[in-house]
């Protein structure tokens, strides 16, 4: 993680990202003046070489920026816009206006008509990337049709494009969107479970009964330290996949954060609603903008049990290796040499 | 910085990486005739032959310096032995409580003498310890022990008695926390470590049966055992200090996630043989193999995090009971979805070997929770640690 990077975007997300800010994107669909101030940030061209005009940072430096658009519930897809601008910058292609999400759910008809379902960001976001019959597309928003599903706050939508967008950009070859997906998420995932953390921490020192404030009582206090270890975890885990660099098509590391991630969102936002109680249910107050987030989060693309399966099959298609064998070839934190994300990802 | 905050990731580097393929080697030619359902008991395994084996290559007392007989390595060199030893099943309790414990106590806060007597006995695998903290009436709640020292000639006078001391049966010594002062109301004031020579006269130990049917846990009686001044070990009073940074020892490193990896990897083995000889695996063993394994990644890349706090001289008490925490749980959890996924099909037959390791596991994995601290205890840690009380 690179400290000074981490601080800055912690900073500007604080101040962008307020509880008002938020809920006005959720409401409006409109995020324009937000993701230009992020544009104006640099941060959105991390990945691209200093050459090209980029940062040129490795995807481990960014691992903070990441967790932080998590901590801070920004509702824009900010790492997969980091990406195709990424991508975009490889192809030579000048870079795209506005921000950018990934579909795996996407499918096109014989009229050139283009659907894509459970679209995270779908909402807000003025590109899409997915892979159409083998080959990536990044494809314009502005004519597609935000169909639904019509979730109270939520930014995801099903997309579809009646006929082929002659603004589309060919990508080349297709892209593991799963697995990029995958640990993008997972970093947003463990930001959003610090805050909640955090907020349910003071709220427990802060909310009294029987005399005394509830974080005392120990059934409180065994529930917290539990939801405490498996935020821990989940950071980890998140941290331990970006020291991979991207991740290819079918990457164990990428099953191991979505995996770890997806899989402690029940536990920690149950526990923090069960420690707020009623308040913790309402609409003003903002518990809901992380917990809504996570779960939702959990299922975009593929929940505990899909890579779960995935990392099962991996490890039992080794034929002589011990589990220990697997963790440690497999599912280590890479030290050297310090990745960068490259192009061209081996199916 | 807040215990909510990420804590740094750290890596193994590549000197305790080096280690690992002698210690590989070491394993395969001294575990190659022993059993899954005996490799599983692992820590509970007694061997002093082995002990010593693995003493001629320098591997006990691995951090303490050469001038006490150890190897002077740090501790991720000791991370990498030990998450080999475990995952392997090597039978490590003749050595293992005097290795992470006792060794690194007495290193701490011994005097040059009782360095000088016990280090290279410990180094060489020829002084086994145990531990006496519990008794019958100060289990969680360690500090109101009453067994007692008092002054007598020139040293001290011990009597009471210790409950569930691991290995007291086969150990040369203990290191008791007893009171010297005041009495149970005085709580963490007024305790003191002794080093006691079990054949000293007085001392009286009787095993206690398992479920499984082994015997590691002891009673120890003191009846007027005389212990001369060099017994005490640190400050006079000052031992629930002393206690709480031996724990630290105790909770930290790979050994709270390992203990059931010998189950998983019969069971891994076994689940290939019957993909080969049938038809695949199904959808659920695939996912069961993988939620084990993801949780098992994250556990050890959070405990190579805290073995680098400990290596840069930090006492991450609280991060290490989070890890143990949650480290044991996936130890208990591995033998119950084991279990249900293997009885899952009632047409299918596990084999002997698979089967009396579960049931081991199954039967010993309470105690993975207990040793150590209970759940309950290190939650109560790690509430003080979030800023709960």
């Amino acid at each position: 993680m690179d400290s000074l990077l981490n601080e800055s975007a912690n900073k500007l997300l604080a101040n962008l990202c307020t509880v008002e800010s938020v809920r006005g994107v959720e409401l409006t669909g409109e995020a324009s003046s937000m993701w230009s101030s992020i544009v104006e940030s640099g941060f959105t061209d991390a990945w691209i070489d200093e050459a090209a005009g980029g940062a040129g940072l490795s995807w481990h430096d960014t691992f903070g920026l990441l967790l932080a658009s998590g901590r801070y519930a920004l509702p824009l897809p900010l790492g997969a816009s980091m990406y195709v601008r990424y991508l975009l910058a490889q192809l030579g292609f000048p870079t795209m206006d506005g921000c950018a999400t990934f579909s795996t759910q996407a499918n096109q008809t014989e009229n050139g008509c283009v659907s894509a379902h459970a679209v995270p960001f779908g909402r807000v976001a003025d590109w899409v990337g997915m892979n159409l019959d083998g080959k990536a597309w990044l494809l314009p928003t502005a004519h597609a049709k935000c169909e639904g599903p019509v979730i109270h706050g939520s930014l995801q939508s099903r997309l579809r494009w009646t006929s082929w967008p002659t603004a589309a950009i060919p990508l080349g070859e297709a892209k593991p969107w799963r697995e990029i997906g995958a640990v993008l998420w997972a970093a947003m995932m463990a930001g959003a479970m610090t805050t909640v953390l955090e907020r349910t921490l003071s709220f427990a020192n802060d909310r009294a009964q029987f005399g005394k404030s509830i974080g005392k009582f120990q059934a409180i206090q065994q529930q917290l330290s539990q939801m405490a270890e498996h935020v821990h975890a989940v950071q980890i885990a998140a941290e331990v996949a970006f020291t991979g660099g991207p991740p290819t098509a079918g990457e164990p590391l990428a099953a191991l954060a979505k995996g770890r991630a997806s899989a402690a969102v029940c536990l920690i936002a149950a526990t923090a609603h069960g420690v707020h109680g009623a308040i913790g249910v309402t609409a003003e107050y903002p518990l809901h903008l992380w917990t809504r987030r996570l779960h939702e989060w959990r299922m975009d693309f593929g929940s505990e049990s899909h890579w779960q399966r995935l990392m099962g099959q991996t490890l039992l298609n080794q034929r002589d290796s011990s589990a220990l064998d697997f963790v440690l070839e497999r599912l280590s934190p890479i030290s050297e040499p310090i990745l960068k994300p490259h192009f061209g990802h081996k199916n | 910085m807040s215990l909510a905050e990420p804590q740094s990731l750290a890596f193994l580097p590549s000197h305790a990486e080096a280690i690992r393929q002698q210690v590989r080697e070491f394993l395969k030619e001294h575990l190659i005739s022993m059993p899954a359902d005996q490799r599983a008991r692992s820590w509970m395994g007694f061997d002093s032959v082995f002990s010593q084996a693995m003493a001629r290559r320098g591997w006990v007392g691995l951090t303490l310096p050469k001038i006490y007989g150890g190897a002077g390595l740090d501790p991720f060199c000791r991370f990498v032995l030990v998450e080999e030893l475990l995952a392997q099943g090597a039978p490590v309790s003749a050595h293992w409580i005097a290795d992470r414990q006792s060794g690194p106590l007495i290193y701490k806060f011994g005097t040059e003498k009782q360095k000088a007597f016990y280090l290279p006995k410990i180094c060489a695998a020829e002084a086994f310890f145990c531990i006496g903290m519990s008794e019958p009436q100060a289990g969680s709640d360690l500090s109101s022990v009453r067994t007692r020292a008092v002054r007598h000639d020139n040293g001290w006078k011990l009597n009471g008695q210790k409950l569930w001391t691991t290995n007291a049966q086969h150990s040369h010594y203990m290191i008791a926390l007893v009171r010297t002062s005041g009495t149970a109301d005085d709580r963490q004031q007024g305790l003191s470590q002794f080093i006691i020579d079990l054949r000293s006269p007085g001392v009286r130990v009787r095993s206690i049966e398992d479920l499984t049917g082994d015997a590691h846990f002891n009673e120890v009686f003191f009846d007027d055992v005389l212990l001369d001044e060099d017994t005490l070990i640190g400050t006079e009073g000052d031992g629930w200090h002393q206690v709480t940074a031996e724990l630290a020892f105790e909770r930290s490193g790979p050994e709270r996630i390992y203990s059931s990896m010998v189950l998983l990897d019969t069971w891994l083995d076994w689940l290939r043989k019957q993909a080969r000889a049938n038809s695949g695996v199904t959808d659920s063993q695939a996912c069961l193999a993988g939620r084990i394994v993801i949780e098992l990644a994250s556990l050890r890349a959070m405990s190579i995090a805290t073995t680098s706090r400990l290596a840069a001289g930090e006492s991450p008490v609280i991060e290490a009971a989070l890890m143990k925490d949650l480290g044991t749980q996936l130890e208990q959890d591995i033998p119950a979805w084991i279990a249900d996924a293997l009885a899952a099909d009632d047409t299918v037959v596990a084999d002997d070997e698979l089967l009396r390791t579960l049931s081991y596991v199954t039967q010993i994995a309470p105690s993975y929770s207990l040793r150590g601290g209970t759940r309950e205890i290190l939650r109560s840690m790690i509430a003080r640690g979030l800023g709960l009380r």
